[in-house]
């Protein structure tokens, strides 16, 4: 029995032995390596977004941009936020984030909080995507205003592309989705993906809490570079102008689609692209990019073309008489139409006012029955061009002609003359009749003009010229003739007017159904033409495809759209007006404190006062008048130094800081009269700068 | 003994009161590194943990000297009613407890819980000692050493109920006592075995585990046929069956009667299951932050893996991994060295009591001691399974802190009055 005493002793020492070896060969033994992997994972490397560049329009106005968005949790452990602090505010918490984001009770929120907290969770999402100006709010409710280490708030910050303008031109401008299963990737942003998607950054960071890391220095790290800008030629204005134009008609005549392209004859940019469908519901949005993939036979408005080959190569003169007959012409099988028919004998100039078929059948079997290639061969020579166009999904054209066994027939040839046997897209029909318009030097599309890096210019898409001269000037002229009298004679009458002059030609398409065949045909109604006649600036094509209520002729469904927007964009365009708005009047020059240089502009060279220094660059100015001429002061924001916001509007201003990565806080109403941070001083990003406003 | 001048110090064993307060304050500057953080500095702040345990240890300290200055008698008169009223704790928390992780065994009194199976502890520790030392009382026989093993397994069993199945393992270290006192060897073997063995058939086929068992226990039977009796044959016999019976109960136990936890602890230990993400996540955790203190430590609240929370529980069932990380082996070897020398004190003092009440109260206090030590310890170092019971002295939380102390500072008024005892 006494032996049993020492079993307790025994027993104590072993125990300790026991625990004091594994202790030794865990630290003496396994050390270093233990040690390695506790280093491993106590520092990580975080990627860091980058900010993907704006896209703007041409006159400055951002169409899409990255936003900043927040995720909005709480880590409601126990450890971060003490009981005296939960409980006690746990109700008037709950009651807040009820009011603010209305998606649920205030019991709701309480319970989600509550139950979390019972199970001690570092991560309870309250609400997603939640903007900045919310987001600050919400750092302000009870509990989550005591900081991060005791309120537990959570704000993850990502952004989300925002097309500012909503749906307009959303097409074009594209969009990328990464985060589907299947990648969709189209328009600008994805043909710019590389400029505007600069590169991630890498930071090392060290954990310094549960679930928050510190960045700590490293050789490694790599500064995140932000995306570049891309400046397109859109003009916004003109954007809204041809939306809204294309939306009315489409609406009334119940269209399945249509589409708009205006673009500058000189340079080639295009100023406005709209593409609208009617979706299931009815309404009309950007649907497919069909000013660049629509490709079809092109109806009337590719006489155009048969007349400058004719002219041309034809030995053909404006004066030149057929014979239309009664307006039925049977060539071999078919039978030839004239919409509004027997015109008897015309000269060529009436065959392409009144768009003949049968007068224009007749002129191309007059000049080329017997060598029908030297007409095909001067078709492609028009339209077959490498058009690099800036976006993705361009249809190539398509021209018959003799070589083309499977295709080519006895009829080809008097039907191509009249736009059939030819696969066109809007885009390469207008940039014939711009080619026209231009005194035969064809340009390229132009969508995007700039790439900017910082307010720095990086890259310019200069204008290019794909054929400096698409045919004899004397042809040229003739052409001008023929697209004036349409309007003024012939089909598109209703564009008259004695303001300015349009010159185009309306066209209406008979193609076939994709599911019935020619059987039951639907119309795809054009007008392809510019504006002003006498020195063109723009050129332009409005396509409606299907109409249903009852008129499909060009010259009755797309004229007037063409007609609207030339009417606006006319009176928009200062370039074209200088000589109108000459006022001797020279009233006292209206104050401006600041604002977007282009607006202000237009309103200063509109009341005709002087404007002196126009910067190339900033956006916004601020203007300063001396006399009766104005001035701008350009905004300083380069990166790093606060800027001057006297005067800016409450949004300019918070776009600005924002930008910058800073913290604003707002207080009144209507434009900045006080900063607390002076212009020009060094900021970092993170930085608060409170603004004043005063109306 | 003189009486004249006495205070509530006289007599006490000043060796027991250094090492205490050694260990109370090492723990709480490891606490205080376990959770420290740049917003609060200030050791003594109140709201964070380290402030709290500061405020437990003033209690304690009062605690103490409460302890020291009632009459010695008190504790053996009134064992029975501490006892009881522990036990009515234990029933009562089932009504109104609050449940925490699992297991239904707080009290919630104003802003902090209160665990009654700690403080069950010291009242049975003190209802075995008197038992044992009753007149007449002798555990080799059957029916005494019942009573006993009522009296240990009933708030055990209590305990077990409340989910809080480390807490109820504990009570399991008095059988130490026990067999101190008297109890056959067999009583302490046979569980023992049946552990070894549950263990042993997880790791190893069931069928090589039979025929081990049957070689061992046949072997000397043929060998020895002549010379051993027919009853000896008969409970080699029943040992086998008793064996083997375990071997091919515990698929059953394993997956039906253990918890999933459990189960996956287990499976750690034995290396069977090796998902560092999932069960296997604590000890790994442990095992790197103790490792990486290597010989000499990072040195004092340099400790990353246990302040940045990548080990869990660090300020209470994990807190021998601060003392690994910032001090190293050599601060182990000093807190381990402070932990055995406490216990060898303890069994050294209860030895020299007159009285077996006493003596049965200091083994008692040792055994549940040496219990927590090694099982908390070999636990952070992946010794055990993962079973969470504190570290006594050191660990975070004032149910634990106040439970040990006056389980140790009973004895300490018991061998201060060892005299008194006739």
């Amino acid at each position: 029995m006494r032996s049993r005493i020492y079993v307790l002793y025994f027993l104590s020492l072993i125990f300790g032995v026991i625990v004091l070896v594994k202790a030794s060969y865990i630290q003496l033994v396994q050390g270093e390596e233990l040690r390695e992997k506790a280093e491993k994972q106590e520092m990580r490397y975080f990627q860091v977004e980058a900010v993907r560049g704006t896209i703007y329009s041409a006159d400055g106005i951002p169409l899409a941009t990255s936003v900043p968005l927040f995720d909005i949790a709480m880590d409601v452990r126990h450890k971060v936020v003490p009981d005296s602090i939960f409980l006690s505010g746990v109700d008037s918490l709950a009651y807040c984030l009820a009011n603010t984001f209305r998606d649920k009770t205030k019991q709701q929120y309480k319970q989600i909080l509550l139950k979390a907290r019972a199970k001690e969770r570092g991560y309870v999402l309250l609400q997603k995507n939640v903007k900045y100006d919310v987001k600050r709010q919400v750092e302000r409710f009870p509990i989550f205003r005591l900081g991060k280490n005791r309120g537990g708030l959570i704000a993850d910050k990502k952004y989300r592309r925002e097309l500012i303008y909503g749906d307009l031109g959303r097409r074009t401008i594209g969009f990328i989705m990464e985060d589907t299963k299947d990648s969709v990737a189209l328009g600008i942003e994805s043909a710019f993906d590389q400029d505007l998607r600069g590169s991630k950054g890498l930071v090392l960071k060290r954990r310094i809490a549960g679930s928050a890391w510190r960045p700590v220095k490293s050789d490694n790290e790599i500064e995140p570079k932000n995306g570049c800008d891309v400046i397109t030629t859109i003009d916004f204005r003109m954007q809204d102008v041809a939306d809204n134009a294309l939306r009315k008609e489409l609406i009334a005549d119940s269209a399945d689609y249509g589409c708009v392209i205006l673009m500058e004859v000189r340079t080639g940019h295009i100023k406005a692209i709209i593409n609208l469908a009617k979706n299931k519901q009815g309404q009309y949005v950007e649907g497919a990019n069909y000013a660049i993939n629509d490709r079809a036979e092109p109806g009337s408005t590719f006489k155009l073309a048969s007349f400058l080959i004719a002219l041309e190569f034809g030995g053909l003169s404006l004066h030149d008489k057929f014979n239309t007959g009664n307006g039925k012409k049977v060539y071999y099988r078919k039978t030839v139409t004239d919409a509004h028919g027997g015109y008897g004998v015309i000269t060529a100039q009436q065959i392409f006012e009144k768009s003949s078929n049968v007068g224009t059948s007749e002129i191309v079997r007059h000049c080329f029955l017997k060598n029908p290639e030297k007409f095909t061969n001067g078709l492609r020579n028009l339209f077959v061009h490498d058009y690099e166009l800036q976006i993705k999904g361009e249809q190539k054209p398509f021209i018959n002609s003799p070589k083309e066994k499977r295709t080519w027939s006895a009829e080809s040839l008097h039907q191509m003359g009249y736009g059939y046997e030819t696969l066109l897209t809007p885009m390469h029909m207008l940039i014939l009749y711009n080619a026209v318009a231009n005194n035969g030097k064809m340009m390229r599309p132009l969508l995007v003009s700039k790439i900017r890096r910082a307010g720095q210019t990086i890259k310019v898409f200069e204008p290019e010229v794909i054929n400096p001269a698409i045919c004899s000037m004397s042809t040229i002229d003739s052409a001008h003739k023929l697209l004036e009298g349409v309007v003024s004679n012939g089909t598109a009458k209703t564009l008259f007017n004695t303001v300015y002059q349009i010159a185009g030609k309306t066209g209406t398409a008979k193609v076939a159904d994709a599911d019935k065949g020619y059987d039951v045909p639907i119309y795809k109604a054009s007008f392809v033409g510019y504006f002003p006649a006498d020195n063109p600036k723009y050129s332009c094509i409005v396509v409606v495809t299907n109409p249903t209520k009852g008129k499909y002729y060009g010259g009755a469904v797309s004229a007037p759209v063409f007609k609207e927007i030339a009417d606006k964009v006319y009176a928009m365009d200062l370039e074209i007006n200088k000589r109108a708005v000459k006022d001797s009047l020279r009233p006292v020059v209206p104050f401006a404190p600041a604002g977007y240089q282009n607006e202000l502009t237009t309103i200063y060279e509109t009341l005709n006062f002087k404007v002196s220094d126009r910067f190339p660059a900033p956006l916004l100015v601020r203007s300063e008048k001396k006399d009766r001429v104005v001035s701008f002061q350009p905004f300083r924001f380069s990166n790093g130094y606060m800027p001057d916001l006297i005067g800016l509007t409450a949004r300019d201003a918070l776009y600005l800081l924002e930008k910058m990565g800073l913290k604003v806080r707002l207080s009144g109403k209507g434009n900045v009269i006080k900063q607390s941070v002076p212009a020009g001083t060094k900021i970092s990003k993170g930085n608060l700068v409170q603004i004043q406003l005063q109306t | 003994m003189e009486r004249a001048g006495r205070t509530i110090f006289s007599n006490v064993d000043w060796i027991l009161i250094s090492l205490y307060a050694i260990l109370v304050i090492l723990g709480w500057l490891n606490i205080y590194a376990a959770v420290f953080d740049e917003q609060h500095k200030n050791i003594f702040d109140i709201t964070q943990q380290y402030g709290k345990q500061m405020i437990w240890i003033g209690a304690a300290v009062i605690l103490a000297a409460i302890i020291l200055l009632i009459d010695v008698k008190f504790y053996s008169a009134f064992s029975y009613i501490l006892y009881g009223l522990g036990i009515i704790s234990l029933i009562i928390v089932f009504i109104i407890g609050k449940e925490i992780s699992g297991s239904r065994s707080w009290f919630q009194v104003g802003g902090f819980g209160v665990q009654p199976s700690e403080f069950v502890k010291f009242t049975t520790s003190l209802l075995l000692a008197r038992y044992i030392s009753t007149l007449h009382i002798d555990l080799q026989k059957t029916r005494h050493l019942m009573v006993a093993l009522l009296i240990i397994f009933f708030p055990a069993a209590l305990i077990l109920l409340q989910n809080d199945t480390g807490s109820a393992i504990v009570f399991s270290a008095f059988m130490l006592v026990l067999f101190r006192f008297g109890m056959p060897l067999k009583y302490l073997l046979i569980p023992v075995a049946i552990v070894l063995l549950f263990l042993l058939s997880l790791m190893v086929d069931k069928l090589i585990l039979t025929g081990i068992i049957a070689l061992i226990l046949i072997i000397p039977v043929i060998r020895f046929r002549r010379k051993i009796s027919r009853k000896q044959v008969v409970a080699a016999i029943l040992i086998a069956l008793l064996g083997v019976g375990t071997v091919f109960t515990v698929d059953f136990v394993f997956h039906r009667v253990l918890e999933p936890h459990q189960r996956q602890r287990m499976e750690v230990l034995i290396g069977k299951e090796t998902d560092l993400k999932g069960a296997g996540y604590n000890i790994n955790q442990s095992l790197i932050a103790i490792g990486s203190g290597r010989l000499t430590g990072k040195g004092y609240l340099q400790g990353t893996q246990t302040k940045y929370d990548f080990v869990p529980e660090q300020s209470t069932d994990f807190i021998f991994c601060t003392v690994g990380e910032e001090w190293g082996f050599l601060g182990s070897l000093v807190v381990i060295a402070l932990f055995v020398g406490l216990l060898v004190r303890i069994i050294l003092v209860a030895e020299r009591q007159r009285s077996i009440f006493s003596q049965a109260y200091g083994y008692g206090v040792a055994c549940i001691l040496l219990f927590h030590f090694a099982i908390n310890i070999g636990m952070t170092l992946g010794l055990v399974p993962v079973i969470g019971i504190p570290l006594p002295f050191f660990s975070y939380g004032g149910s634990s802190l106040w439970a040990f102390t006056i389980l140790l500072f009973i004895f300490i008024k018991l061998d201060a009055s060892r005299y008194e005892f006739l």
